[in-house]
């Protein structure tokens, strides 16, 4: 297994992609088109995607809350709406900790649902709340311990589709970014993903 | 990424909307970090990666 990074192509439609080839999406619900068309935006959260093939129903998206946080991302101040992982159940997990409008915790949402039934093919979306935890998929691949990375393919061999949320911590400022140092997975957050054929 | 590449096919990032060269130079420098991280992994990370990320070894 192992595609070299060289390979990647940056593509401004990613609609070209073939419905023949899994997708893993990077991005949140503000920035990423792709986010943005399966869990809507934080003003509109959505909780069900019509796909070619199916209908996904799921539990989790992100939502804002009241207040502000502000924040370093490449050495530009940021001020955003301060936002959270929402539940259609309203029963989410605990919001990021933010202190006045410090961010001190973030979130990351992992969410897996079928791109294709007939083709055999998965959407895979990480989307962080903010961008500490965007950028802690990183962590994810690099440093999570391998006994969480192993419970939780475990528990994603069945139901094949599911959300997980991640909290993220340890956030400090480098290089003009808030940059985290810790990634816990929230097992108390897994979720089935209810699929439809359609 | 590569690594994500590896495990699902294809890999969106935050460039699909809009591409502007700062857009660009910073895809290069994720690249460059990536490289770094498909490093590091050895063969059980990824495996297990690829578990949580697309069961059936992406297409």
């Amino acid at each position: 297994m192992g595609i070299a990074a060289s390979s990647i192509t940056v593509s401004a439609d990613l609609f070209t992609v073939s419905s023949q080839s899994s997708l893993i999406c990077l991005g949140s619900s503000r920035a990423s088109r792709m986010t943005r068309l399966i869990l809507g935006s934080p003003e509109q959260p959505r909780f069900d995607f019509l796909g070619r093939d199916f209908r996904a129903d799921f539990e989790y998206a992100i939502g804002t809350l009241q207040g502000v946080v502000i924040r370093q991302q490449d050495h530009i101040e940021l001020r955003t709406d301060r936002r959270s992982i929402v539940s259609s159940l309203n029963d989410p997990p605990p919001p990021p900790a933010v202190k006045g409008t410090e961010l001190h915790s973030d979130l990351l949402l992992l969410t897996r649902l079928p791109r294709s039934l007939t083709s055999d093919t998965d959407t895979v979306v990480l989307a962080g709340v903010h961008g500490p935890a965007m950028r802690a998929v990183e962590l994810f691949v690099k440093t999570m311990s391998l006994k969480h990375l192993r419970e939780i393919s475990d528990k994603a061999r069945e139901p094949r589709w599911f959300q997980m949320v991640f909290r993220v911590s340890g956030l400090s400022e480098t290089d003009g970014n808030v940059v985290a140092s810790e990634i816990e997975p929230l097992f108390d957050t897994f979720r089935k993903v209810k699929v439809n054929p359609m | 990424m590569a690594t994500l590449a590896a495990a699902g096919g294809f890999v969106v990032g935050n460039a699909a909307s809009s591409l502007t060269e700062a857009t660009i130079e910073r895809v290069i420098d994720v690249q460059s970090m990536l490289d770094s991280i498909e490093d590091a992994l050895t063969d059980q990370r990824r495996e297990l990666l690829a578990g949580v990320l697309t069961p059936n070894g992406g297409r």
